[in-house]
């Protein structure tokens, strides 16, 4: 009974491993944020699966299509720059806007150098935590610690 | 108010230390006086916390915007329901709001089990307000909800908008009162070895209090699905998302545990891995936790990054090191009475079980690490996604939906060869009934015809359980068929609740299922154009536009038919909320008994004469819903006490009275 015990564990096991990789292997992408995405050589990231977080919505760049529904945009890391244009077919979320981050997942065209996304996560952490008094009385309590 | 509240949660921090150690002294000097103290102290802490909930819900309702928290997580247009919902809205509000309900179920504990457990109560209570402790800790020095600014703004800044939804409000508590609430289970677990009492009654102390958050968890990850799917606007209710993984995989570890603890019960079996299931289960609910919170994988779900991360490391480090530490002194009481007889068993189907249950957590939680482990390991951050979850859970998920009907079919012990036919017979039938009338309707898709026949499979197992249930009793007493139903359900909750349970996973499977058929289509429409979706014909009648004191309003009104039959009249909205700026989708729904036509106002032309609509048929999703609120009810039925139950703890109170304290507590010493 051990033996056969340790057969059937190994045949779960083994089942679970397999379906693992081969899903892996099929639907992964590469996590990439905007420096090092520019970095990377053409051949290395065309035709690759890439998720690109860690940018942000340049605010006045959004350009709607005529229904509202994929637009062209560009992104920024702070320093560096990227046009996107949105090729889903999700009707983006609710907290796609001006300055919102990003994470996307899509593929670079070189040939363009445009990033084309087939799916787009929007958070805006202003809004989900509310506005952001932090600084504000940071700046406020520094401003009176030098005042006295 | 806000002092005071200040206040409370500092007591409460003190009460909760006190608690512990007054609750471990009492137990290592058998002292009832201490130990009583411990159990005041630990009512206490459950006043103060209400207390220090009580006041910043206080300085939300009252719009107190001089204190942080609530200027950043509400303002002066929020309606009323949702500023209840803005104490857990935010980081330190929602910590607060855990070591409330963490309070509530200890105080919970200690007044039900006043005369029970008597043994085993003191280290319950200690692990208890340990976690009350870091909760208080945690609220106190790193994320105090209570903080106010040098100045007080105009208006705060609000809830974010896509979260106020009735569902919302709903959802995050009892998501919380399942991660929660598998604290209970945890300590008794942690109770029974140090007090060494590892017979069944702790057993059946921890089973009761794990079906209660395993409850509340299915429940709050059903509505979690439910609101994404009414207000997110994909079309979809399961996204595969770290945060949604994160409240799943406890789920899964419970429901493993759930099913092994019978073996444990009825045969002296899986000791060892019964309690390490345990910690597991818990421990997942803090990691889960510590995930979401620490920004180490990203997720739609945006909690703030923040510094309590560390302190859940910490925290976590201390629950598995003390866990480990106290199974291992223990590992001689936890022999095992009996072995495996067969594969064609109760034991091993129950085992098998496990082993899925667990094999799909380690598969979430592997693509939700992925990122992480896959940067450690090669450098390169590899990220997965939902097609990943989907294509490895949805194997095993099968795999699962026919245990659960083969289970209960397979004898304790051995199954025989006859008993094999006898009672695998009729639901085999039943499987191929099913397989044959969706052939029939035209299924080809190789998982959906999977997973209905499993389904069909399942459903004559439990429909078989419940005949043979019944012909029982009508054999020895002369009850209709009605009747011996209704006393099966109350006498044997357990056991008929549990399959009613099983009728509820039937349910879900066959509302997953309906993904595989599921149609979206987007298309474009002049004002007064038709189109045809599957059988349904829709029309754009006209475009209206409206406006009130927080948002304006566009909306679009179509109508909807079958067949050249009127339906409906569907009304997607778009809102734009006029002080976060922010648009969101409002779907419109038509059900029917058998599918859902869900519609979406992408956008529309600059002169309204035309617009932009994403439609989904979602066929079966009706399933889901009511598979989850049969889940709810089949297990709280179950987790009711019915009068064997009673009957049970009136023997655990007058055992644990009859011991004298000394030879428990004095293993516990030694």
């Amino acid at each position: 009974m051990k033996m056969k015990l340790a057969i059937g564990s190994l045949v779960v096991a083994f089942g679970v491993i397999a379906l693992i990789t081969m899903g892996i292997r099929q639907s992964s992408a590469r996590h990439m944020t905007l420096d090092t995405l520019i970095e990377q050589s053409a051949e290395q990231i065309s035709g690759r699966r890439i998720q690109l977080a860690g940018c942000t919505v340049v605010p006045g760049t959004i350009e709607w299509d005529e229904y509202r529904h994929r637009p062209a945009f560009l992104i920024t890391d702070g320093e560096r720059q990227m046009q996107v244009r949105y090729t889903g077919n999700a009707v983006l979320p609710d907290t796609f806007q001006d300055r919102a981050q990003l994470v996307m997942e899509g593929h670079f065209v070189p040939e363009s150098g445009r990033f084309e996304a087939e799916m787009v996560m929007a958070k805006c952490p202003s809004k989900y935590e509310g506005q952001n008094y932090d600084e504000h009385r940071d700046a406020v309590e520094a401003g009176t610690a030098t005042g006295s | 108010m806000v002092d005071i509240g200040y206040f409370a949660l500092c007591l409460s921090l003190a009460a909760s230390g006190y608690a512990v150690f007054a609750s471990l002294m009492g137990a290592q000097r058998q002292h009832e006086g201490l130990i009583r103290s411990g159990e005041n102290a630990a009512l206490a802490v459950c006043g103060l916390y209400t207390v220090a909930a009580i006041g910043l819900w206080y300085a939300i309702f009252t719009k107190d915007f001089q204190v942080q928290y609530v200027a950043e997580n509400t303002s002066r247009s929020q309606p009323f329901q949702y500023v209840l919902a803005s104490l857990w809205g935010g980081q330190s509000g929602s910590i607060l709001f855990w070591g409330w309900v963490l309070s509530i179920f200890t105080g919970a504990t200690v007044l039900f089990n006043r005369n029970r457990y008597r043994s085993l109560m003191p280290y319950t209570v200690a692990v208890l307000t340990g976690s009350c402790l870091f909760f208080a800790v945690l609220n106190v020095f790193a994320s105090d909800p209570f903080v106010r600014l040098p100045f007080t703004p105009q208006d705060g800044s609000g809830l974010n908008p896509i979260l106020q939804h009735p569902y919302m409000a709903i959802h995050p508590p009892l998501l919380y009162a399942g991660m929660i609430g598998m604290t209970v289970p945890f300590a008794f677990g942690i109770a029974a070895l140090a007090a060494r009492q590892l017979d069944n009654t702790w057993l059946r102390a921890m089973r009761r209090w794990l079906l209660i958050p395993w409850a509340f968890l299915g429940a709050g990850l059903m509505l979690g699905g439910k609101w994404a799917y009414v207000e997110l606007g994909w079309g979809g209710y399961w996204g595969w998302d770290p945060v949604e993984n994160a409240s799943l995989m406890p789920w899964l570890a419970a429901t493993a545990l759930l099913h092994s603890v019978q073996i444990q019960e009825r045969k002296g079996m899986l000791k060892v891995w019964n309690m390490v299931l345990l910690f597991f289960t818990f421990g997942m609910t803090i990691f889960g936790t510590f995930l979401t919170r620490s920004g180490i994988v990203s997720s739609v779900h945006a909690f703030a990054q923040s510094n309590i991360g560390s302190y859940f490391v910490v925290y976590l480090v201390l629950i598995i090191l003390g866990s480990t530490v106290m199974l291992v002194r223990r590992l001689p009481d936890l022999k095992a009475e009996n072995h495996l007889e067969s594969f064609a068993s109760r034991e091993s189907a129950f085992l098998f079980n496990n082993w899925i249950l667990l094999a799909l957590l380690f598969a979430v939680l592997w693509g939700t690490l992925f990122p992480v482990i896959s940067e450690a390991v090669t450098g390169e951050k590899i990220t997965v996604g939902a097609p990943f979850f989907n294509q490895v859970s949805i194997p095993m998920g099968l795999v699962l939906i026919f245990l659960t009907g083969a289970g209960p079919l397979f004898a304790w012990r051995r199954t025989s060869k006859e008993g094999f036919r006898r009672n695998f017979g009729a639901p085999a039938i039943w499987a191929a009934v099913t397989l044959i009338v969706v052939i029939a309707v035209g299924v080809r898709d190789f998982y959906a015809l999977t997973s209905l026949t499993l389904c069909g499979f399942v459903g004559g197992s439990v429909v078989l359980e419940f005949v043979r249930g019944i012909a029982a009793r009508r054999r020895t007493s002369a009850e209709s068929v009605v009747v011996a139903l209704a006393t099966l359900l109350a006498k044997s909750r357990r056991r008929y609740g549990g399959y009613l349970v099983h009728v509820a996973m039937v349910m879900l499977f066959v509302g997953f299922t309906g993904n595989a058929f599921s149609v979206d289509r987007e298309m474009v429409l002049q004002q007064g154009q038709s189109a045809t979706v599957d059988d349904y014909t829709i029309t754009f009648q006209t475009l209206a536009f409206g406006d009130d004191d927080s948002k304006s309003v566009s909306a679009a009104a179509l109508t909807l038919a079958q067949d050249g039959e009127f339906l409906a009249t569907l009304v997607p909205e778009r809102h734009l909320y006029k002080k976060a700026q922010q648009t969101t989708t409002e779907v419109s729904i038509y059900s029917s008994w058998f599918e859902d036509f869900y519609i979406i106002l992408v956008g529309f032309a600059d002169d309204n004469a035309s617009a932009k609509f994403q439609i989904y048929v979602n066929p079966l999703v009706g399933c889901v819903w009511w598979g989850a609120a049969l889940f709810v009810v089949s297990s709280l039925w179950t987790m009711w006490p019915s009068a064997r139950d009673r009957r049970m703890a009136r023997l655990d109170r007058e055992s644990s009275r009859a011991d004298t304290w000394e030879p428990a507590l004095s293993g516990a010493a030694s």
